[in-house]
């Protein structure tokens, strides 16, 4: 992911990122839980920004953790 | 005045289907009103899978997606009565961003945009600079 200058996600052509999806949001976030920073999804601000709200709704309906604990 | 929404509901490990359909359709009763007669759209059954972590004391949840046509007036006595309802362990009720007003230009697409304005006439019919110095001169 490093070095590319396009968004995947506009790439991809991806309207809206489905907050319902945990499988592809799962790709962006750590072990741990916590959401991946922009220098390491390489996202642009705005589908970053939609990301960010889609992982808090998954957490909500726990489809995804707040928090992983120790494998 | 109607705004399309999504609700999730999460219906605790006891729910099953029959009590799960009974309970939605006494929840959509409220929403009804006499000039939006219709306001679900769709209802999905997800049905049963495992929580990422426990909500009061459910390893697993039924979890229902519903589209929806509100009027935004109803909503208030709605999530009222979602919240007094112990069936329902957790919700989550968003607008609908299924339609979005412009999509983000894609790479190929600005790079269209781009060639449009360099064929038109005469620098002026540009609006946005050109990315490349050649590109000015031409």
């Amino acid at each position: 992911m490093r070095g590319r200058k396009t968004c995947g996600i506009c790439e991809s052509r991806v309207r809206v990122i489905d907050y319902k999806d945990e499988r592809a949001l799962s790709r962006y976030i750590t072990d741990r839980g916590k959401i991946l920073p922009r220098r390491l999804t390489g996202m642009c601000a705005r589908h970053q920004r939609q990301l960010t709200t889609a992982i808090k709704r998954a957490r909500h309906l726990a489809l995804l953790p707040f928090l992983r604990a120790d494998a | 005045m109607t705004r399309r929404y999504e609700i999730v509901y999460i219906f605790g490990s006891a729910a099953e289907e029959a009590q799960v359909n009974e309970a939605l359709e006494r929840l959509h009763a409220l929403l009804k009103t006499a000039d939006n007669p219709e306001p679900i759209r769709n209802v999905n059954h997800w049905g049963k899978r495992s929580l990422a972590y426990p909500i009061q004391n459910n390893e697993v949840g039924y979890y229902v997606v519903v589209d929806m046509n509100i009027d935004p007036a109803a909503l208030p006595e709605f999530e009222r009565a979602l919240k007094l309802d112990e069936s329902v362990i957790r919700y989550l009720l968003v607008l609908n961003e299924g339609e979005m007003p412009r999509a983000v230009p894609t790479a190929e697409e600005a790079e269209r945009e781009r060639e449009a304005a360099a064929v038109s006439p005469e620098g002026d019919a540009a609006p946005s600079a050109p990315a490349t110095p050649e590109g000015e001169a031409a």
